[in-house]
């Protein structure tokens, strides 16, 4: 990955690639095509799958993609994000509900039968074919010419800078070289829909950076949906347009990375994404758009579209504090400090207040506070969301 | 209309008009029929049906037209309803179906003089003349039929819509069901059949409660010949398995845990049972230890000890069990002991544990499924065993040998060898059952993928002593037997007259070189190409179904996958004998008349084999991620494509054992086909057997050494055509797994 020509480079060179006509494998629509959403549209609706081994592991699920957009799945171990895809790609039947690809339902199509291609996790290169032969073999088995097969995958290769490699067994290359020939594969049959199941998670850490920033410039500049799973929410958030966050086979939250992270709206997406505090407070009043909330003895005005009075649960990241000795300007609440330890870019603090202990982290200081000394932390009011 | 359906339509039709339904007297490939295309006994169906009163047939061109017209209107799949598309699926499925088990029911329900139950003749309108066994059109049509019932099923949406894993499957339950599971149903039925072929139950209860069966004196477990043929057959077994077992341990234990020298050596000994002829330890054995035994002579020799016949009976078969059989648990218990974690160990006697504790404690229980499992297979081992009951017994009868005096005796008591084949099969389900109930908890004794380092501990004193002590000279008997037996081969009368001579082989293999070429003018030649023969055509057919099996069990889902995994596997716990009474009863008689050609002598083959070719194809597939068949699916490969372009290719090796078992356990196979070959089919095992019986040792050792040698260059052959190849890191596996080291 490191020693090929620069990316923008590659991507120039992608007008060289001659978009042979998709095998349309969807029969022509009797609706007319003005009001057919375009080919990469993909969509869930109340989608279920229980392998009957106890919980469903995806509990209808409904969303909906857009053509063009890379979306990731997010979520914790177990939560149903791979069987997701795998029902994107037809390699699972859903129990009940709706898959629509291009606003077709493809429900009842088996994989083959569907315009969509997968990057295996493990990738899943077949080790007895050449280069050549591992990113051929989707057009060959439909059929397609030699020659034409062979200038196709060229032209991927090149997209995808492996040029010079065509001869090669997957067992010699490098772990990044394989991955960009799984990559070159899927997209050789220009699939409607691009599926990724951790694609990173065989790269060693500095590989992944340059990996995932080569993906999404590739989707950027095919202009192809990309279903994208991962549980690394660092990851999500930077290659993406769209998450969606899974909890427990249910989709707990999904908006862009920005929405996710600054106004979740479940304590789950607050902890999952920004390890926010989630304490116990009260809404006071409410009116017009704005709330009067109190936590602890802090009291102060949020704007929000809706709010019930009484306790609210409130979430508060951990790099809004800072501590204070003032306690006019903004809200702020006292505690005492119960760990402290400084980790190089800022100092990480454990607080025990009258709502409970807070995990605060702090940019800017250099040296632990010792533990047991009183301090007050202050936060901006805006920072702080009401939650369900 | 896609190439299958197409194909499948024309198979019918072809079917149906150009070749001969029922079975003919000669071979297909002798193309007699040719001339004769339109007369009686060679016409296609629709003939038979114009000209010949066979107007039952007329049903299948019907289905024939009906799938036509179904075909040329098929549901559009975008534009009509769901429901319009499944109920169009179904009626492909139901006609499919109907013309496939139409093919068998008439075949069934009208022999060669009409209705065969008297049930049908009363409900059924009257027809003249019968028919006889059927054909290779009635084959296709059948095929067709089936071929158009998966395409229904398919598109129906099961097996998600894939034709080629629903018309795979439905041809290989179709062939189980009516080569294995048709006969030994068959056996049933002619167990319960009274003299007068009217059915009864006191018929097979006379049968089972014979005394000769079930008699019991305390004094034959120590040699006395007063027990009933069941007994007999159980206590053999129970002391060949508890034998084995620990003869097949000790070995292991030498060959994982000491330094002992000829560890290599050793190992080669887990080919040994595979490529042995059946007869070879037996007939070893009587020239030690038989009455003009090289033992016996030099006893008298040397201390006057008068010659006795001690040998020909229990003690001498037990024996020959021993040895035939010690290397098959050898095989199952050496991995068995390898798969015992070394850390384990370590971790006890860092506790303190003493080697006999460690020995006592912790390896012996962590190998106990595995002992378990190796004693059943021995045990299953010498309730089938024929051929060293048959050269040893004497008077000493098991139940194998009763089914074949039984069958090929003066009586020839059908119901008596119906009733005994059950009785054994009941034995061998039961202990199979047992084996599969030991193997399934033999999880916990198999390392982790992990590198388990660390060294096996060194075996306790008092068990390294025993292993060397017993071990070393059972295999040096091994080595002589063998050797022995080889030399025979080049002595004139063994026992009496040593003189080396080329005699025996020449009578056997001698070529002359006459006016018109070679002529192959030895006594064996003719059984020596049959069965190279017929081992040639069944080893790729079961290399076939049981790789396509083996894709099915570890590759899809579907409803009833145990049921059919048990299915293929079934045929391993029927001891021989057993399948050839079946084959006999079933397969003598319209529909399927096969008794005395060469096809059933295959089909046997084919059928005994293959739980080995569906286990090791199991085995070789689970070491594939299952991502290589997601990948080929998701770029738009079908079933069949997946498997010929991503899995073949690297289940290679286990093809090529599949291949070389098959066809060296047909070449060795004796208790299944003794009553399934005539004069034209015999085979090198029952030309062997004949010799025997005539006391011709000197051929029937030398036809051995011949079939040794033409097994050993089989194998090296190919193992040098696979490792010719680049394989990858996967080496060829081409020992048999281990328990499903098949029953003689
Ligand atoms: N083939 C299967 N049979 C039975 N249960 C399954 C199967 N595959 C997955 N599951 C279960 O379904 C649930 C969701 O699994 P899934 O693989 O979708 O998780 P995931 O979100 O991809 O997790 P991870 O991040 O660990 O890969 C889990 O509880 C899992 O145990
Ligand atoms: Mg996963």
């Amino acid at each position: 990955m490191l020693c090929s020509p620069p990316l923008v480079l590659r991507l120039l060179l992608v007008d060289e690639l001659e978009l042979p006509k998709m095998k349309n494998t969807t029969p022509p629509s009797a609706v007319s095509a003005a009001t057919q959403p375009a080919k990469g549209t993909l969509e869930f609706i109340n989608v279920v799958k229980d392998y009957g081994t106890g919980e469903p592991a995806v509990k209808g699920i409904t969303f909906r993609i857009e053509d063009g957009e890379l979306v990731t799945l997010l979520g914790p171990s177990g939560c149903g994000k791979t069987t997701t895809l795998r029902m994107v790609a037809g390699l699972e039947m859903p129990n009940s509900g709706q898959i629509l690809l291009g606003g077709k339902d493809v429900t009842a199509k088996s994989a083959a039968q569907r315009n969509v291609s997968l990057v295996f996790q493990s990738y899943a290169l077949f080790p007895h074919m050449n280069v050549m032969e591992n990113v051929g073999y989707g057009p060959t088995v439909q059929g397609m010419k030699k020659a034409q097969v062979e200038a196709k995958v060229n032209a991927v290769l090149k997209l995808i800078g492996l040029t010079g490699f065509e001869k090669r067994l997957p067992s010699e290359l490098s772990g990044g070289q394989q991955q960009r020939v799984a990559i070159a594969r899927a997209l050789v049959l220009e699939p409607a829909v691009l599926l990724f199941d951790e694609p990173l998670s065989n790269l060693d850490t500095k590989l992944r950076r340059h990996v995932r920033e080569e993906i999404r410039e590739l989707q950027q500049r095919l202009k192809i949906t990309c279903v994208y799973v991962t549980h690394d929410r660092e990851e999500a958030m930077a290659v993406s347009d769209h998450i969606i966050v899974m909890d427990r086979g249910n989709i707990a939250e999904s908006g862009t990375a920005n929405q996710l992270f600054f106004q979740p709206r479940t304590a789950f997406v607050a902890d999952f994404l920004s390890e926010a505090n989630v304490a116990k407070g009260q809404v006071v009043s409410f009116a017009n758009g704005a709330a009067t909330l109190t936590l602890g003895d802090a009291r102060f005005d949020i704007k929000t579209d809706a709010a019930t009075l009484g306790d609210a649960k409130i979430a508060l990241r951990p790099d809004v504090f800072e501590v204070t000795t003032d306690t006019g300007n903004g809200p702020s609440i006292a505690g005492v400090v119960q760990k402290s330890a400084f980790i190089g870019k800022g100092v990480e603090l454990v607080v025990t207040t009258s709502v409970g202990d807070l995990f605060v982290f702090l940019p800017k200081e250099r040296a632990p506070h010792p533990v047991g000394s009183a301090i007050r932390l202050g936060f901006a009011a805006d920072e702080a969301r009401l939650i369900v | 209309m896609t190439a299958y359906r197409i194909i499948a339509l024309m198979i019918i039709a072809a079917g149906l008009t150009l070749v001969p339904w029922y079975a003919l007297q000669d071979s297909f490939y002798a193309f007699k029929w040719i001339a004769k295309f339109a007369g009686k006994d060679f016409a296609p169906a629709i003939i038979q049906i114009a000209n010949f009163n066979k107007l039952w047939l007329i049903l299948l061109p019907a289905l024939l037209l009906a799938s036509v017209g179904l075909y040329a209107r098929p549901v559009d799949a975008v534009r009509a309803a769901e429901g319009a598309v499944r109920s169009w699926a179904r009626m492909v499925m139901l006609i499919g179906a109907t013309g496939a088990l139409y093919v068998l029911a008439q075949g069934f329900a009208i022999g060669a003089q009409g209705y065969t139950f008297d049930a049908l003749q009363a409900a059924l309108p009257a027809i003249s003349g019968g028919q006889f066994g059927m054909g290779s059109g009635a084959l296709l049509v059948g095929f067709g039929f089936i071929l158009i019932c998966a395409d229904g099923i398919a598109a129906m949406g099961y097996f998600r819509g894939d034709r080629f894993v629903a018309s795979s499957l439905l041809c290989i339950v179709v062939l189980v069901l009516l080569f294995v599971f048709f006969p030994v149903v068959r056996i049933l039925y002619e167990g319960i059949l009274d003299q007068d072929r009217g059915l009864s139950i006191m018929a097979f209860w006379d049968r089972f409660s014979l005394r000769k069966l079930w008699a019991l004196d305390i004094a034959c477990l120590w040699g006395g010949s007063g027990c009933g043929v069941a007994w007999n057959t159980l206590w053999l077994a129970l002391l060949c398995a508890a034998g084995t077992t620990f003869l097949g341990l000790l070995l292991a234990l030498i060959v994982t845990r000491s330094n002992f020298r000829g560890k290599k050596a050793l190992r080669l000994l887990t080919v040994l049972p595979i490529i042995t002829p059946p007869f070879v330890v037996g007939l070893a054995l009587i020239m030690l230890f038989g009455r003009a035994g090289v033992v016996n002579q030099f006893l008298e020799w040397a201390f006057g000890i008068p010659q006795t016949r001690w040998i020909y009976g229990m003690p001498g078969v037990l024996l020959a069990q021993l040895f035939a059989f010690t290397p098959v648990a050898f095989l199952v218990l050496i991995g068995v002991v390898e798969g015992v974690s070394p850390t384990l160990e370590e971790a006890s006697q860092s506790l303190h544990a003493t080697r006999w504790q460690t020995f006592r404690h912790v390896t012996l229980p962590l190998m106990a499924p595995g002992l378990a499992n190796a004693f059943l297979v021995g045990f299953i081992e010498s309730i089938a065993d024929f051929g060293n009951p048959i050269v040893l017994g004497g008077n000493f009868g098991v139940m194998s040998t009763e089914i074949y005096f039984a069958i090929v005796g003066a009586q020839l008591d059908q119901g008596k060898a119906a009733v005994y084949s059950l009785i054994l099969l009941a034995f061998a389900l039961f202990a199979f059952w047992l084996q599969r109930k030991a193997t399934a908890k033999k999880s916990f004794v198999t390392v982790s993928g992990k590198g388990d380092t660390g060294l096996p501990s060194p075996l306790p004193e008092g068990v390294r002593r025993t292993a060397i002590f017993v071990g070393v000279p059972w295999l040096a008997l091994t080595v002589v037997l063998y050797g022995m037996s080889m030399f025979g081969a080049f002595v004139k009368v063994w026992g009496r007259d040593h003189t080396l001579t080329l005699e025996h082989f020449v009578k056997g293999f001698s070529i002359d070189h006459g006016p018109h070429g070679f002529l192959f003018t030895g006594a064996a030649w003719h059984s020596l190409f049959n069965t190279v023969q017929f081992s040639l055509a069944a080893a790729p057919l079961t290399a076939i179904v049981g790789i396509l099996s083996a894709y099915l069990i570890a590759r899809t889902t579907f409803k009833g996958q145990r049921a059919f995994e048990f299915l293929t596997l079934l045929s391993f716990a029927i001891p021989g004998t057993v399948i050839g009474v079946a084959y006999i009863f079933a397969f003598n008689v319209p529909p399927i008349e096969l008794t005395g050609t060469g096809l059933i002598i295959v089909l046997c083959f084919v059928f005994r084999n293959l739980p080995v070719g569906v286990r090791g194809g199991i085995a070789a597939l689970s070491q594939l991620d299952k991502s290589l068949d997601e990948a080929s699916t998701t770029l738009g490969a079908n079933g069949a494509t997946t498997f010929r372009r991503v899995l073949m290719p690297l289940l290679k090796p286990a093809i090529v054992g599949a291949l070389i078992y098959g066809f060296v356990r047909s070449m060795t196979t004796v208790s299944a086909i003794v009553f399934l070959v005539s004069g034209d089919t015999e085979v090198a095992t029952t030309y062997i057997i004949g010799r025997v019986i005539n006391g011709d040792y000197g051929v029937a050792i030398a036809y051995c050494a011949v079939l040794i040698l033409i097994m050993i260059v089989a194998i090296v052959f190919v193992q040098w055509l696979v490792g010719s190849r680049k394989l990858g890191r996967r080496g060829a596996v081409l020992a048999a797994p281990s328990a499903a080291v098949a029953v003689g």
